[in-house]
């Protein structure tokens, strides 16, 4: 108020440093207000995404019926489950950035996780920064959720999900939600995809490209960014996409890339 | 009013100030909104590996007939037969009737008429085949289309015919060219395998479709036949029969310009020979015949001419399987003491051997795709069909049996394996995916069936 006045009333006979003053401590309000905001914004879908995500599913259940709803079929028993579950992760190092988000995921059923998109389960309302997991911590509090089983399973193979020279831990942080959402796409996806015996042991892959709307729709025609070689096989990767959708809504829409892997197994 | 547009003069300049000094500090600019997806480097990016679906779920529709009447019953059996021979296929698994949600007949192609994807997609087919079916000029022809289910969209159109007046013969061609819009190779239950039987108590030569129907004898004497092996245009089967003292090649043929009957009669006069193993273009002959009291293979030409020795040493050389290059051949010597299996090159040069575990290997059978060889393997007692690279660098089994499997061939698809076996305690054949899955008996008269040679495709 002060300054205002002075400078209202004698602006010319003002001090010139007073005026650089004005002009800074404004800048730095404004900075600050904007860091604050940034730091704010960074959700996890600014967040550096993990190149690769690969999840293996090697107990996923029998696929009995529809696969637009998968449960895990074996319900990991509730009451051994839940007696340790409230799980401090792993005692010699708890993770400083997550506030133990393991707490939470025991409550939920384990076939939630799959289905539950659309409502925000209570760790969605957390702070975006608390529901920011590493990759290993999101796969074992998912793990946790699905049963013992299956992260014997998970451990097991180690597919390295990210090239371990790329990144520090802060490079590898990928939501719960995303983790979970992959897990399923795949499960659907694995319960789909037809391949005979002549598809394997040939070392195929291809890669498609598509848009996702935010229901999970494909949106367009998926493109075969990397062929496998096999036009046929490539088709039929396209047509177990597309035999699935639309997907469960995922966390982030827009481009999507798939890599169907026939000896990923 | 001075005062303030200036206060706001002074505001505006110091936003600008902050929003570039910003940029400077952060490399957050306006425009980086918009460039997301550039700025946040590669795209997410899921693996999605097999499960275990191994089948396309398909709707066979019932043909439609046009012109002269066929009759239903026949319509009937012509969707029994397609869809009994895409069970054969094992890639592929036709829907039970009542899940389908739209009618089950073919519509008229001409009227044009869409598919009703999505009732089709409730009934849980990935595929869908529809058709008209004819008779022209003594034979059945059919017009095929079909569908992707998921993508609506018909992804092939085409038209088949019947060597006979047979709606089977035309549903099983129907399969195949189902399994080949899928797959990319035609499927083969339009094929048919040789094989030895003494079921009326002499050995004789004969023929059944690949999933062991129409079993018939393709010889009829008096004398002991061994060793069948299709020519591979299928005109004609090559067998060695004991008719005198040593044993000789035959051919039987259904085609009038093969004559049936003894060939290469004047070939190596007086010595047996023991089999015969065509290279891929017909020309040319590897056979087995003794020389010296020793086995050895040589390399004719189909006229008895240009006869070139391969192998040249005391121990027995037996059993040639080529390459589907002609280029190299597998065999079995026990020249290291033991039968194992060595390849050379067409001339008999580039020797070297392939299998160092197992006491005894034979029976080798090139796969039609080059990358496998089907062999047996003696353990403890028994044989079991095991799969080798020609590099020797991956070894495995794929069928183990307390009773004997033996004698393995491929299918022209490379995708399924006939082999006999003792497991009902005597020989019978059976036919397999070449991983092992998908077993079934095809003999099951009495007598011993043996020697299967699984002929080739024929269109």
């Amino acid at each position: 108020m002060n300054i205002e006045l002075v400078g209202w009333h004698d602006e010319h006979s003002l001090d010139h440093r007073r005026r650089l003053r004005n002009a800074m401590l404004v800048s730095l309000a404004l900075h600050a207000s904007l860091f604050a905001v940034m730091v704010i914004e960074s959700s996890p879908t600014l967040a550096p995404m993990p190149e690769f995500i690969s999840i293996e599913l090697l107990a996923a259940p029998p696929t009995t019926s529809r696969p637009a709803r998968p449960k895990p079929a074996v319900a990991p028993t509730p009451p051994p489950a839940a007696e340790p579950a409230p799980p401090e992760p792993a005692p010699p190092a708890p993770p400083p950035v997550t506030k133990a988000p393991v707490q939470v995921l025991p409550e939920e059923s384990p076939g939630r996780i799959l289905e539950a998109r659309p409502e925000p389960k209570p760790v969605l309302r957390r702070p975006v920064r608390e529901r920011e997991l590493s990759y290993e911590e999101a796969m074992a509090a998912l793990d946790d959720e699905l049963g013992v089983d299956e992260t014997v399973d998970l451990l097991r193979p180690a597919p390295a999900p990210v090239e371990p020279e790329d990144s520090g831990a802060i490079g590898r942080r990928v939501s719960f939600e995303l983790v979970a959402w992959s897990r399923a796409v795949q499960r659907l996806i694995r319960n789909k995809w037809v391949t005979p015996s002549n598809f394997r042991n040939r070392g195929l892959a291809t890669s498609l490209e598509f848009r996702l709307s935010a229901t999970g729709a494909v949106i367009g025609n998926p493109i075969v960014v990397r062929s496998s070689g096999d036009p046929f096989f490539d088709d039929n990767a396209v047509r177990a996409l597309l035999t699935v959708a639309p997907l469960p809504p995922p966390p982030e829409p827009g481009l999507q890339v798939f890599i169907f892997n026939a000896e990923g197994n | 009013m001075l005062k303030h547009r200036r206060r706001h003069r002074r505001l505006c300049s110091g936003i600008r100030f902050a929003w570039s000094f910003s940029f400077i500090l952060f490399g957050v600019s306006p425009v980086s909104a918009q460039n997301l997806e550039n700025e946040r480097g590669p795209l997410p990016t899921l693996e999605i590996t097999p499960g275990d679906v191994k089948a396309f779920r398909t709707a066979v529709l019932r043909f439609r007939a046009v012109g002269p009447p066929v009759g239903e019953e026949r319509i009937a059996m012509l969707r029994e037969e397609i869809e009994r021979s895409l069970v054969f296929s094992s890639l592929v698994l036709p829907l039970e009737h009542d899940a389908y949600l739209a009618s089950e007949d073919s519509p008229a192609f001409d009227e044009g008429r869409g598919l009703d994807c999505d009732a089709w997609k409730q009934s849980g087919a990935d595929v869908l085949l529809q058709g008209e079916v004819r008779r022209e000029e003594g034979r059945f022809r059919a017009d095929l289309r079909i569908w992707d289910i998921a993508r609506c969209k018909q992804i092939k159109v085409g038209r088949v015919r019947g060597d006979r007046d047979d709606l089977s013969e035309l549903g099983r061609i129907i399969a195949d060219e189902t399994v080949g819009a899928l797959t990319g190779t035609r499927g083969v239950s339009a094929t048919e395998i040789a094989f030895i039987s003494d079921r009326t108590g002499t050995r004789e030569l004969y023929v059944m479709a690949a999933d062991g129907r129409r079993q018939r004898p393709a010889t009829r004497s008096d004398f002991l036949k061994l060793a069948p092996e299709w020519l591979p245009d299928g005109k004609a089967i090559l067998y060695v029969g004991y008719q005198a003292l040593q044993p000789s090649f035959f051919l039987t043929s259904r085609s009038k310009d093969i004559a049936a009957g003894p060939i290469l009669l004047d070939l190596m006069k007086g010595l047996p020979k023991y089999r015969g193993r065509f290279d891929p273009t017909g020309q040319e002959l590897a056979m087995v015949t003794s020389v010296d009291g020793a086995a050895e293979i040589f390399r004719v030409t189909r006229k008895g001419n240009q006869m070139r020795r391969l192998t040249n040493n005391p121990a027995i050389d037996i059993s040639p399987s080529w390459s589907p290059d002609g280029r190299e051949i597998v065999f079995v010597s026990d020249r290291s003491g033991a039968p194992q299996l060595y390849l050379m090159d067409r001339d008999g040069g580039n020797l070297r051997r392939l299998t160092f575990t197992g006491a005894y290997n034979a029976s080798p059978a090139w796969s039609p795709d080059g990358r496998w060889i089907a062999y047996e393997t003696r353990v403890r007692g028994q044989f079991d069909l095991w799969l080798i690279d020609p590099s020797g660098q991956i070894n495995f089994p794929i069928v183990q049996h307390p009773r004997s499997d033996e004698a393995p061939s491929w299918s022209p698809d490379g995708r399924k394996i006939v082999f006999s076996s003792r497991r009902r305690g005597r020989d019978d054949l059976y036919v397999m995916d070449w991983n092992g899955e998908n077993l079934i008996r095809l003999t099951s008269r009495s007598g011993r069936n043996i020697q299967a040679d699984w002929g080739p495709q024929l269109r």
